[in-house]
């Protein structure tokens, strides 16, 4: 019925077979394009670090740079591309701090660095739908728990997945996923959130 | 490993053990926090999903079968569609701030008599009389003054619904050209109400103990039923 990946992948490297590798990109297109654009919030420039991530992924494949050694994990060998890709980006526009090695394994780092007060009272915001709402507050998220975050949803990986793409452990990675999404709760209940504020 | 995050690998239904997960429920603290990861993760699982623009994968699918080393193509010299949605926005805002200025001199020289159009308020009930006032319009007016005067008032509406929606809306519309098929009222109508429905689905669970029905006394709310429910119902009544 669905081919899995990696018998695409085969089909696309040993016989050249392209409508196998256009189905590889169109059935994981909006994993790896819902995390790039979680990370950047620019479609543009989410656009271009996918075809980038698409150009290394060929690249690579094609044994040009790098090799793909069909470990049968093929999305996520992509999405450690792709995750390259970004943070080459962020870290070019210094938007990317890495975090020191521990400092979330107490749980209490990401809570100290966010801001106590609700969000800013603007008027615009209220006004926004509920989808247009989470993709701010995403935003706001920390940067490790956005990605984690993003990763989980956008792209499906699991957590031991997502803590090895990472290059953390499970607990860090399960640590910064639950942060993530009781920031998000928190951030629901502010005035902010057109649905506490129609409520 | 520590139950708050144990559980989470429930929620995400990593684990497939019930028995473990009713035991960590046990814990007070742990089943609210449950409850409320859950809340968000129902709204981060209806998120739309996004995709790049369709010359992205025509390129990179052209760069796959020429199998030639692929020449980086940023999105300059793409002219993606978002890129070009956002000049027409921006051509909108010019053309609109100019139709505002002429619907204010025209109200100042030609000011509305009791038939005239109603006040701007916003949403479907502007539109509607927005119709009813151009419907109006060529019985008591020239042809002429008539269509300047739709012309004119439909750059404003075009202005009021951009300045009344937020920036960041009109840049998810403008960037997300999967998203614009969904804006018809009708779709996003039925849309919301899957969602509901779904709610309601995703709102019973086998396993969790029977509650009873009727308000349990805390503030009329119902245990065991998703806060993303009631206020889904809130927002409905």
């Amino acid at each position: 019925m669905h081919p899995p990946d990696e018998e695409l992948v085969a089909a696309y490297l040993d016989r050249g077979d392209q409508q196998a590798f256009r189905t590889l990109v169109e059935r994981h297109q909006e994993r790896i394009f819902g995390y790039l654009m979680g990370m950047v919030h620019d479609r543009d420039l989410a656009n271009d670090l996918f075809q980038e991530t698409f150009y290394r992924v060929l690249a690579a494949m094609q044994r040009q740079r790098g090799s793909y050694d069909r470990q049968g994990r093929w999305l996520a060998w992509v999405m450690r591309i792709a995750r390259n890709t970004a943070l080459d980006h962020l870290r070019s526009r210094k938007k990317w701090q890495d975090v020191e090695a521990g400092s979330d394994e107490e749980g209490t780092s990401f809570w100290e660095r966010l801001p106590d007060e609700a969000l800013p009272a603007d008027d615009r915001l209220h006004r926004l739908e509920q989808q247009a709402w989470l993709d701010e507050a995403i935003r706001r998220l920390p940067p490790e728990q956005r990605e984690v975050l993003l990763l989980r949803h956008e792209t499906d990986l699991t957590f031991r997945e997502i803590a090895e793409l990472t290059g953390v452990s499970i607990n860090t990675a399960l640590g910064r996923m639950r942060y993530a999404l009781l920031n998000l709760r928190r951030q629901m209940s502010t005035p902010s959130n057109p649905q506490k504020a129609e409520a | 490993m520590d139950k708050k995050l144990d559980i989470l690998r429930h929620l995400y239904g990593e684990v497939d053990d019930r028995a473990a997960r009713r035991a960590l429920l046990q814990d007070e603290e742990v089943a609210r926090e449950y409850q409320a990861m859950g809340e968000v993760k129902f709204l981060l699982d209806h998120r739309p999903r996004r995709r790049p623009d369709p010359q992205v994968l025509q390129a990179i699918l052209a760069a796959a079968e020429t199998g030639a080393p692929p020449v980086a193509m940023r999105s300059a010299d793409r002219a993606p569609v978002a890129r070009r949605a956002s000049a027409r926005w921006g051509l909108f805002g010019m053309v609109g701030a100019t139709a505002a200025a002429a619907v204010v001199a025209l109200m100042i020289w030609w000011p509305p008599g009791p038939a005239g159009p109603e006040p701007m308020r916003g949403g479907a009930e502007e539109r509607a009389s927005a119709d009813a006032a151009v419907a109006t319009a060529p019985s008591t007016t020239p042809p002429s003054v008539a269509a300047e005067a739709e012309a004119v008032f439909d750059s404003a509406f075009t202005v009021a619904r951009a300045s009344a929606a937020p920036a960041q809306e009109a840049a998810v519309q403008a960037q997300d050209a999967v998203v614009q098929w969904e804006a018809a009222d009708e779709l996003l109508k039925l849309h919301r109400q899957i969602e509901t429905l779904e709610q309601y689905r995703l709102g019973l669970a086998w396993d969790e103990p029977l509650q009873p029905l009727g308000p349990s006394g805390r503030g009329g709310s119902l245990p065991g039923v998703p806060q993303g429910l009631r206020e889904a119902s809130q927002r409905r009544q």
